[in-house]
């Protein structure tokens, strides 16, 4: 016997399985909708049916597969929920049971003690990389320290660390395979930087003037601290609650599409999602969370109890993208005794088609960590710019 | 191995798959019988490669997408095959990962998780060999385009010409890809088959 007579008896281990059968196992029929992915475990679904269920998967067969196309049934053989839209209504009673603790939580945080806002995170991107038909993931990481100074109204950053590391570690063979490379350079065809990043820096840097974009207006270091914390007035703040004309809603629509969103709700989604990690005092960071559980598209993060470090956690998702541009699951998670921000995911739940190559339902392909996010008294020492009014 | 379609419609059998789809296009029900000639063997070879469930999503998504294609099938071919698989091939490709996690499962510990769907297949097969356990392992360790290249021929059975349409390269891509896989096959079967026979006794030590 040669490789292939060996290959050949591997596969004769699978029957082939009758037409019949698999429009019931798969519950394709012409014109029928796109059949929901079923995700079950192994031993649920034998890859054989009995006699009496094949002749009953038969029946099924020709009238779904080759029966009259004008008779409309429910459909009877798809199993599954249908793929969620990216801008549905989302469900904001299950957003508003998770993220009502994590409001309470947050309420109860420890008035500000110190002038500074100190944020610790790392942050991940993936890329794809590696030969055109052997392509695998690597995340392009950076640690980032940033300090806010309300009362100087300063803000300044740095960068401690850069790395890199596989997205999966089941694509170490692939990574070995492309010579187990540490550095990929600046790739301008696919628009990818280099990994890691040459950012990591010699310390802060000067600080500079800093506003706070709070959802489409920006606040100065006072104004966000007398924010009220009513959730109602805080949406009439973050979506400037004034009436639109047309020619004002034709010029949002432009700028939408110019900053890369395909919605209203996703924009707004993106820009609370910013607005969670200012210095906010407790109760008001309460009241954004009850507004971040009752937008259009927000949902329980649903099976999820911890962020990607492992840490428990809890959240709401909001579904973007489409057929075209892969179809993804934003997570903003929480520390649920605390009510702070652990982290901010992008999971992939269908990749675009050109990154399904290397990119699989369930990876994690943007994330921001928070490991602090906390008031302190703590400067760094760093060359100071402020705004001089003239 | 000519497909089915295109050796009926040769012997004035069955039509063959173009005009098939030809019909579809103003009858949509027709397509069913696409799904019919083509559906078991791309089945089966997914169900090789990823398991039952994953395989009956790459099935569903496959004629899914032929079926919102289908107007645009050139009808100078005959047969769909290659047309179909290189749907189901890109499809494949996604769960490249799972696949290879199958494939260590197997080489590590003996038990082909593809077959633990199949009671009465996990009864047959006493075990798997240490050599099935050195052709997963082999296969887990190929690149993507090698392993789709040599899976294409020994699993579904694509003749080299079939195979390059379905991977959209070169034929002399096919057979460099294929020669390469499969050396690096022979040689870990070569491996496990030279480390069984130093451990068993030769007929000379036997009679000592």
């Amino acid at each position: 016997m040669n490789e292939l007579d060996h290959l050949r008896r591997m596969r004769a281990d699978v029957p082939e399985s009758g037409p019949e059968e698999l429009a019931v196992r798969t519950g394709w029929r012409p014109g029928g909708e796109r059949p929901a992915s079923r995700t079950r475990p192994v031993s649920l679904l034998p890859l054989a049916l009995s006699g009496a269920a094949v002749l009953t998967a038969a029946a099924v067969f020709a009238f779904l597969v080759l029966g009259p196309a004008d008779l409309m049934e429910p459909d009877t053989v798809a199993a599954g929920p249908p793929p969620g839209s990216s801008n549905g209504p989302g469900d904001a009673d299950s957003a508003m049971e998770v993220m009502a603790p994590v409001a309470e939580a947050a309420a109860g945080a420890p008035r500000p003690d110190g002038a500074v806002w100190y944020q610790h995170y790392t942050w991940g991107r993936a890329w794809g990389v590696g030969p055109e038909d052997d392509r695998y993931g690597v995340y392009r990481v950076y640690e980032e320290e940033r300090w806010m100074h309300l009362e100087k109204g300063l803000s300044t950053n740095d960068i401690p660390s850069t790395d890199w590391s596989l997205v999966d570690e089941d694509d170490r063979p692939a990574w070995e395979r492309d010579g187990s490379p540490t550095f990929w350079p600046r790739d301008p065809g696919a628009e990818r930087p280099e990994i890691p990043t040459a950012e990591e820096g010699d310390g802060p840097a000067d600080a500079g003037p800093t506003g706070y974009g709070f959802g489409y207006g920006s606040l100065a270091p006072q104004e966000l601290q007398e924010l009220p914390p009513d959730p109602e007035r805080l949406e009439e703040i973050l979506w400037d609650g004034r009436p639109q004309d047309a020619l004002e809603r034709e010029f949002r629509e432009e700028a939408l599409a110019e900053e890369g969103y395909h919605s209203e709700p996703e924009q707004r989604f993106a820009l609370l999602k910013g607005t969670l990690t200012l210095p906010l005092p407790p109760e008001v960071r309460a009241g954004v969370y009850e507004v971040l559980a009752g937008m259009p598209g927000v949902r329980a993060a649903e099976g999820v109890t911890e962020d990607l470090s492992g840490r428990p956690a809890v959240g709401v998702a909001f579904d973007l993208g489409d057929a075209e541009r892969g179809r993804y699951e934003e997570r903003i998670l929480f520390d649920p005794g605390t009510g702070t921000v652990r982290s901010v995911e992008r999971v992939v739940v269908e990749p675009s088609a050109s990154e399904a190559d290397w990119s699989e339902p369930g990876d994690v392909v943007e994330y921001r960590l928070y490991e602090a996010a906390e008031w302190t008294d703590e400067w760094p020492d760093v060359a100071e710019h402020p705004l001089t009014e003239e | 191995m000519p497909s089915t379609a295109f050796r009926a419609a040769a012997s004035g059998g069955p039509e063959p798959d173009a005009a098939v789809i030809r019909r579809s296009l103003d009858e949509p029900t027709r397509f069913g019988e696409i799904f019919r000639r083509h559906a078991p063997a791309l089945h089966r070879y997914a169900a090789r490669r990823l398991g039952g469930p994953d395989a009956d999503d790459v099935v569903a998504e496959t004629f899914h997408i032929a079926f919102r294609k289908r107007h645009r099938y050139d009808p100078g071919r005959p047969d769909a095959r290659p047309w179909l698989w290189r749907i189901a091939a890109n499809l494949v490709r996604r769960h490249h990962r799972t696949e290879t996690r199958h494939y260590r499962a197997l080489a590590r510990t003996g038990v082909d998780p593809v077959l633990e769907g199949f009671a009465d297949r996990a009864a047959e097969r006493v075990d798997a060999t240490s050599l099935s356990g050195s052709l997963a392992a082999a296969l887990a360790r190929l690149s993507k385009g090698d392993r789709d290249t040599l899976l294409l021929v020994a699993w579904g059975e694509l003749t080299y010409e079939e195979t390059a349409l379905v991977l959209g390269v070169p034929v002399g891509t096919v057979r460099s890809r294929l020669h390469r896989a499969r050396k690096r096959v022979r040689a870990a079967l070569a491996a496990t088959t030279d480390a069984t026979a130093a451990t068993t006794p030769t007929k000379e030590e036997d009679h000592r």
